[in-house]
C-alpha cells in the first residue's frame, strides 16, 4: 500500500492544516467574523425561512405581542396570521404576532434564537412547544443539527458553561463547520426577507381541503392549574441533561426580559385516543420559572372522527398539515389570548 | 539501547493525534456525518 504522505514535509503541512481547522472557532474572533446580524440572512431558505428571522429580529422595530418559537411541529400547528387577527380584535389595536420556527428538535436551538430575539425586540409572550419530543439521550445531549446557523463560539461560548463535555464538544464541532460560511458572508451580500412568503415548510400544504365537524370548542382547551390538573397526564419521563440545562437558561432569559412563557401541547396521531393532555414533564419545574401550559385532550380534539379523517389533519404522524392547522389554531387561540392578557395586566 | 524520536516520527505522531481529535469531534454531532448538512452548513 502506498504511504499516506510522500514526505515528512507533506505530513507536516497536513498537520498544520488540520490544526488550523480545529482552531478556527478560537482564531476567528469577533473582528474576523461578519456581524451577528448577518447570520440568519446568510443561512438561506433550504430548510426554514431564515432571512425572515433576520427581518423579525434585526430589521423590524417595536414590541412583539406574541412570538411563536419552536420546531416544525409548532410551525405546522399554529397559524400566526389567525392569532394576530384575533389578538388585534381583542386589544383594539394592530397586534404583532411573529412565527420563528425551524426544523428538528432541541431547546438549545430555541435558547440561542430566543436570545437574539429578546436582545433586540421586547416580546410579551413566547409560545413554545415540547422540544424534547422524539429526542433520545444520544441526540438530546448534542448540539441541534443546524447549530452552525446560529452558534458562534465568539458570541455564544459563555452559554456552554456547565454543560456535559460531550455537549461542549458537539458545539465546538458545529462552530468549526460554521466558520467558513461566516467568512463567506463577508464576501457577498446575503438574502433579504421575501415580501410575501410561502409557508417555510413546503410539506405543510395539504393535498385536499378538509375541516372536521366535531363540536369541539375553545372551551375544551385547558390551561394547566390546580383546578384543571385532572385534565393533564404528566409522564415525568427523564430529559437529557443538556436539554434541561437549556430549559433553565430559557427560563432565566424569559425572566431577564420580562417575557411570559406558554407551552402549547401538540398532539400526535398516536395520541388520538388519549383522554388527558399528555405532557412529558412538569414544565414550570423544568424551566424553573412560571410557564403556562395549554392543551386539548386528543380524544376530545378528535371526538367522533375516524382514523382516516384524523389522518387528513396530519402531514405525518407528528406534524399537522394545513387542514390540521386550520382546525387546531382557533381552538387554542382564546386560551393563548387569555394567557397574554393575564401577563400584561398590572 | 535508548531510542530517541526523530523529527519525522514526531510529525507523524502529531498527525495521528490531530486526526483522532478531528474524528472524535466529528462523532459528537450529526453534522459531520450527514453530507447534506455539511453542504448546508457552508
Amino acid at each position: 500500500m502506498a504511504p499516506a504522505f510522500s514526505s515528512a514535509r507533506q505530513a507536516g503541512a497536513f498537520a498544520v492544516s488540520v490544526l488550523l481547522i480545529l482552531l478556527l472557532p478560537l482564531l476567528a474572533e469577533k473582528w474576523a467574523l461578519p456581524t451577528r446580524e448577518q447570520m440568519y440572512s446568510a443561512t438561506g431558505r433550504s430548510t426554514a425561512d431564515f432571512p425572515t428571522f433576520h427581518q423579525d429580529i434585526f430589521e423590524d422595530k417595536g414590541d412583539i405581542d406574541i412570538a411563536i418559537l419552536g420546531s416544525s411541529r409548532m410551525g405546522c400547528a399554529l397559524d400566526p396570521v389567525y392569532l394576530e387577527e384575533k389578538l388585534s380584535g381583542k386589544l383594539g389595536r394592530p397586534a404583532v404576532v411573529r412565527d420563528l420556527t425551524w426544523t428538528w428538535n432541541g431547546y438549545d436551538a430555541l435558547y440561542f434564537i430566543a436570545q437574539d430575539l429578546l436582545e433586540h425586540r421586547k416580546v410579551r409572550l413566547m409560545v413554545i412547544p415540547d422540544l424534547t419530543y422524539d429526542l433520545s439521550f444520544a441526540a438530546g445531549n448534542v448540539a441541534h443539527r443546524q447549530t452552525t446557523y446560529w452558534f458562534r463560539l465568539a458570541d455564544n461560548g459563555a452559554a456552554l458553561a456547565g454543560l456535559p463535555v460531550k455537549s461542549d464538544a458537539s458545539f465546538y464541532a458545529s462552530a468549526i463547520l460554521g466558520i467558513p460560511r461566516n467568512l463567506v458572508g463577508r464576501l457577498r451580500p446575503n438574502l433579504p426577507a421575501l415580501p410575501t412568503k410561502p409557508h417555510a415548510l413546503p410539506w405543510y400544504y395539504s393535498q385536499s381541503d378538509y375541516m372536521p365537524s366535531t363540536g369541539v370548542t375553545a372551551a375544551d382547551a385547558h390551561i394547566y392549574s390546580a383546578a384543571t390538573r385532572g385534565d393533564f397526564r404528566i409522564s415525568e419521563q427523564p430529559i437529557p441533561a443538556m436539554q434541561l440545562a437549556f430549559m433553565r437558561k430559557i427560563g432565566l432569559l424569559a425572566q431577564q426580559y420580562h417575557t411570559k412563557l406558554a407551552l402549547l401541547n401538540l398532539p400526535d396521531f398516536a395520541d388520538r385516543t388519549q383522554t388527558l393532555v399528555q405532557e412529558t414533564t412538569d414544565w414550570p419545574e423544568a424551566f424553573q420559572t412560571n410557564v403556562s401550559v395549554i392543551g386539548i385532550a386528543p380524544a376530545t380534539l378528535f371526538a367522533g372522527l375516524s382514523d382516516d379523517q384524523i389522518r387528513q389533519l396530519y402531514y405525518n404522524a407528528t406534524h399537522f398539515n394545513q387542514n390540521g392547522q386550520r382546525y387546531f389554531t382557533p381552538l387554542v387561540t382564546p386560551g393563548l389570548i387569555q394567557i397574554y392578557e393575564e401577563q400584561t395586566q398590572p | 539501547m535508548k531510542s530517541k524520536l526523530n523529527l519525522e516520527q514526531l510529525i507523524y505522531i502529531v498527525v495521528i493525534i490531530l486526526s483522532v481529535i478531528a474524528l472524535l469531534l466529528s462523532l459528537t454531532s450529526y453534522q459531520f456525518t450527514d453530507t447534506k448538512l455539511i453542504y448546508e452548513g457552508f
